[in-house]
């Protein structure tokens, strides 16, 4: 694979395949040579990958380097190839191979690089391919570059939008840049678009349209450098220039019967600067991939820039943005939260007060959503760029409150006073004011909620209380028939008979006492009812456990012994005593303690007493219990034997 | 060859005795001579310790007494019997044994100058137990031979070798609970017969008959005890045609230790899921 010849150094070739990037894998011959354990890609380049596309496989995706390099950085002319082709017509023999048309696009770019550096002439080319030749042209965009910077002329042509401009050696767009929209491709109907800058500055925007101009007017956007202490910035071409651009961008000025709007002239200022930043960042970057970047040896591209004048936030302003932000998140919520609540669509017919808070809220809803467009635009980088006080007036909010809330309720229209805040004055507004304007609006929300969440939940547990007494009288229900065992469950055991007849006692006198509360007392005790037959239901299961609890006791305290004399194996019970008081004395207590006592409070804790029990056989098992043993050899008081097993039952 | 084939006719003569008259015979009686029943004591205790996986110590010891001067039972002592070997644990229903007993025979005569107070006969012996299980009862086969050396009390009296063949057959079926476990009462049918051979058997091949059936109690799985009357019944040394019987009341003891390590009985706890 490799060969070499000899040169003042030994160049090598290298042919094999490679990954550039993460994923494209393809085949490359390049030559180098090594020097201080580094390989330095010299002379010519060539990669080439083909893939076929994911979703269909006859679609092939083929991508293409050729260049040179000068010990290690790319020199003398590229290209960057790519193609997306995909078969089509009959299968052709063509010499001794077969062969098929295709038809896809490709995307050609032209470079030329000096020592790494971006240098002379390069050309874009998209275009359409059609029975494997090429057929429309998409796109073509021709640029210089100087020592990696973008300068001189820029031409980019497409098929409804074409322009050209120039830039200054620093880089710096520069004098006319005349951009032409073709509205209808049969009747060359056009719009010229001028943008006139000096040193980076833009000085006028004006359409042509028919031979008239109409001067598209930017507020809040300084166009003139003229006095000491301005702070002007160079901007890239994308963001936020063209951001600076739309924002400041309100209609056109009048000339003689000719006008259009503000949504049309940023139509218009849009589509250019997408084609502009499409044409220019052509040469770089194609299907999200920095394109030079996939091969070492060169530096980023230098594009054109732009002069803007900079009006930084004050503290103050800084302050009440974040806050404004802060405010924007509560009120949205609570906003949301209003809205969102079905309970608040149903009361709102039953409950004055609530009908009328509806309004309320409602008119700030409309106004608040006014609101936050402002503070978004407020929070935009783009804006530090922008003469805010100048602005303010084009972009304030068209807030409106009325005097009072009218509304319906119960048939009847009713109106009621209600103390909006002032809207904000057009000529006379300001961040603070918007500022100051949603605080009052959160206090207002707030202060509503306050007073509508009490009722909504009054409701809201009116509305369920039928649907949990349901689901009570069905737990209920539940509680009886496990316990009276007419379920016949495989789990029904002689420990849920020996009480079963206390717990449904129990069970029917706790909902006997729960029917006969007054509605308000039921809405409040629904909850600890469900809660306690809950707990009834859990000691059910806690004693389905039993059996199998005390079998896997015994299993852990038998051992077995093979005894040699009868050659049978032989149980018999470690820990004898422990065992005992743990069966006898223990468990029975436990067993005693719920048969004396049932009440919801504790029923819970006497049922998760048998597992603290049996974890505490467990745990003495594996234990030294010598001492343990001791100490029950003299007792069989039920507390005295709690005391030495150290365990803690709950009895409440 | 001679003597063996003396000793062949003499053991044919004497077991189709019914059937040839004795009288042609010198020095035979026309039938069988049973002595009078005499009755004896034994306090036995057998221990099986387990030192291995596979391997028990097996040891017996016994204390023996006999009726003497009109006193049944306990008159005088008449053996004290070391029993000793190693049991290997085939399986849990099947053992093998060897090892060696040296048993203190006690003078028949006390007082009497012409008998020696005490003589050994030690022996040494091996056995095979088959445990057959069933449903309600466990049954027993067990062969054991023994080489042992033996000779009266009587002073100047010589070692006699002679080989026993012993066939036990013997059950333990629980009374009060369904397996032998703590707690079970057992009733064993227990039947032995001993044969021997030797130099000295001349006319006496059918040492002893033992029928043993006793009750047991088991206490828990290293302690058991059982209480029986055994009746055994055998041929005389030198006169074949004497038969000698004994009532022997028996007490036993059955112990059974684990001389393993606390680790190595831990299989033998019971946890299952």
């Amino acid at each position: 694979m490799l060969s070499g010849s000899v040169c003042a150094q030994e160049i090598k070739t290298f042919d094999g395949s490679i990954s550039l990037g993460e994923n494209i894998i393809g085949k490359t011959v390049y030559q180098y040579y090594v020097t201080q354990r580094d390989t330095i890609k010299h002379k010519d380049y060539y990669f080439q990958s083909t893939t076929p596309d994911s979703a269909s496989k006859e679609k092939l995706h083929g991508i293409r380097f050729s260049g040179a390099y000068n010990k290690g950085v790319k020199n003398g002319k590229w290209i960057y190839s790519y193609k997306e082709l995909k078969p089509t017509g009959n299968s052709f023999i063509n010499g001794y191979e077969t062969a098929q048309n295709t038809n896809g696009k490709e995307y050609v770019v032209s470079a030329d690089f000096n020592n790494g550096k971006a240098h002379g002439k390069w050309v874009t080319t998209r275009q359409e391919i059609a029975y494997s030749k090429p057929k429309d042209t998409s796109l073509l965009v021709t640029a210089n570059f100087q020592e990696g910077k973008m300068t001189g002329v820029i031409e980019a042509d497409s098929p409804d939008l074409s322009f050209r401009g120039s830039i200054g050696p620093k880089g710096i767009v520069n004098g006319n840049w005349l951009f032409v929209h073709t509205l209808n491709n049969t009747t060359k109907t056009k719009i010229n678009e001028h943008r006139i800058y000096e040193n980076g500055i833009l000085k006028k925007h004006y359409l042509e349209v028919g031979g008239k101009s109409l001067v598209l007017s930017h507020f809040g956007f300084d166009t003139t450098e003229d006095a000491e202490g301005e702070m002007w910035e160079e901007v890239p071409l994308d963001s936020p220039y063209f951001k600076i651009i739309y924002y400041t961008s309100f209609g056109t000025e009048s000339s003689g019967t000719m006008k259009i709007s503000s949504d049309s002239a940023r139509y218009y200022l849009n589509k250019t600067n997408e084609f502009l930043s499409t044409a220019v960042f052509s040469f770089s970057t194609h299907k999200s991939r920095d394109i030079w970047k996939l091969t070492s040896g060169s530096n980023p591209l230098e594009f054109p820039t732009f002069r803007v004048r900079k009006f930084p936030y004050s503290e103050a302003e800084k302050k009440q943005l974040a806050e404004a932000n802060i405010l924007l998140t509560k009120t949205n919520k609570i906003i949301r939260d209003f809205f969102d609540d079905p309970q608040v669509e149903i009361s709102r017919f039953a409950y004055l007060d609530l009908a009328f808070y509806y309004q309320i809220m409602h008119v700030y809803r409309v106004n608040e959503k006014k609101l936050t467009e402002v503070i978004h635009l407020f929070s935009d980088p783009a804006f530090e760029y922008i003469d805010r006080g100048e602005i303010f007036e084009h972009m304030a909010p068209q807030l409106s409150y009325p005097d009072s809330v009218a509304f319906e309720f119960k048939d009847k229209k009713i109106n009621r006073f209600f103390s909006f805040p002032q809207p904000i004055e057009k000529s006379n507004g300001n961040l603070s004011l918007v500022y100051e304007q949603l605080k009052k609006i959160y206090e207002d929300l707030d202060e509503i909620q306050r007073k509508v969440n009490p009722v909504l939940e009054k409701h809201k547990k009116q509305g369920k209380l039928s649907e949990k007494e349901e689901f009570a009288v069905k737990k209920k229900d539940s509680v009886v028939a496990f316990y009276n065992n007419t379920l016949y469950r495989k789990d029904f055991n002689p420990y849920h008979e020996k009480i079963a007849s206390k717990i449904i006692d129990f069970t029917q006198h706790e909902f006997k006492k729960y029917a006969a509360l007054p509605l308000e007392e039921k809405i409040e005790r629904i909850d600890s009812l469900l809660a306690c037959y809950d707990a009834v239901l859990y000691l059910y299961k806690k004693q389905a456990q039993l059996p199998r609890m005390l079998s896997r006791i015994d299993e852990l305290y038998t051992r077995t012994v093979w005894n040699p004399f009868t050659f049978t194996d032989m149980d018999e019970i470690v820990k004898e005593r422990v065992y005992n008081a743990y069966k006898n004395i223990l468990f029975e207590h436990l067993l005693a303690e719920i048969e004396k006592s049932i009440s919801c409070e504790s029923i819970v804790n006497k049922a998760n007493n048998f597992s603290v029990l049996y974890n505490k056989m467990l745990d003495l098992r594996d234990r030294d219990t010598q001492e343990i043993e001791k100490k029950l050899k003299r007792t069989t008081n039920v507390n005295t034997i709690i005391e030495v097993f150290e365990i803690e039952f709950h009895l409440n | 060859m001679s003597v063996i084939r003396n000793r062949v006719l003499l053991v044919s003569f004497v077991l189709l005795s019914q059937n040839i008259s004795a009288q042609n015979v010198a020095g035979f009686p026309d039938a069988s001579i049973y002595d009078d029943l005499n009755t004896s004591l034994w306090l036995g205790s057998y221990g099986n310790f387990r030192i291995t996986d596979k391997f028990f110590w097996a040891g017996e010891l016994h204390y023996r007494r006999t009726e003497h001067n009109g006193i049944p039972y306990v008159g005088r002592i008449a053996q004290i019997y070391n029993r000793h070997g190693l049991k290997y644990v085939y399986s849990k229903n099947l053992s093998a044994t060897l090892g060696g007993v040296l048993r203190l025979n006690f003078t028949p005569r006390p007082g009497d100058s012409d008998f020696n107070f005490m003589v050994t006969e030690p022996r040494i012996w091996y056995e095979f137990l088959f445990a057959m299980p069933f449903p309600r009862l466990m049954l027993y086969h067990r062969l054991r031979f023994e080489h042992r050396w033996s000779k009266s009390n009587r002073v100047g009296a010589e070692f006699t070798y002679r080989t026993r063949y012993r066939y036990k057959f013997l059950m333990k079926i629980p009374l009060n609970k369904p397996t032998l476990s703590p707690g079970a009462f057992y009733f064993s049918p227990d039947v032995e017969i001993i044969m021997q051979s030797g130099s000295s058997v001349v006319a006496n091949p059918f040492e002893d008959l033992r029928i043993f059936p006793h009750i047991g109690y088991i206490f828990n799985p290293r302690i058991g005890g059982s209480f029986g009357m055994m009746y055994t019944s055998g041929q005389q040394d030198f006169m074949g045609f004497s038969y000698r019987q004994r009532w022997i009341m028996r007490f036993n003891v059955y112990i059974s230790l684990d001389f393993r390590k606390l680790e190595e009985k831990i299989p033998e706890i019971k946890i299952r899921d």
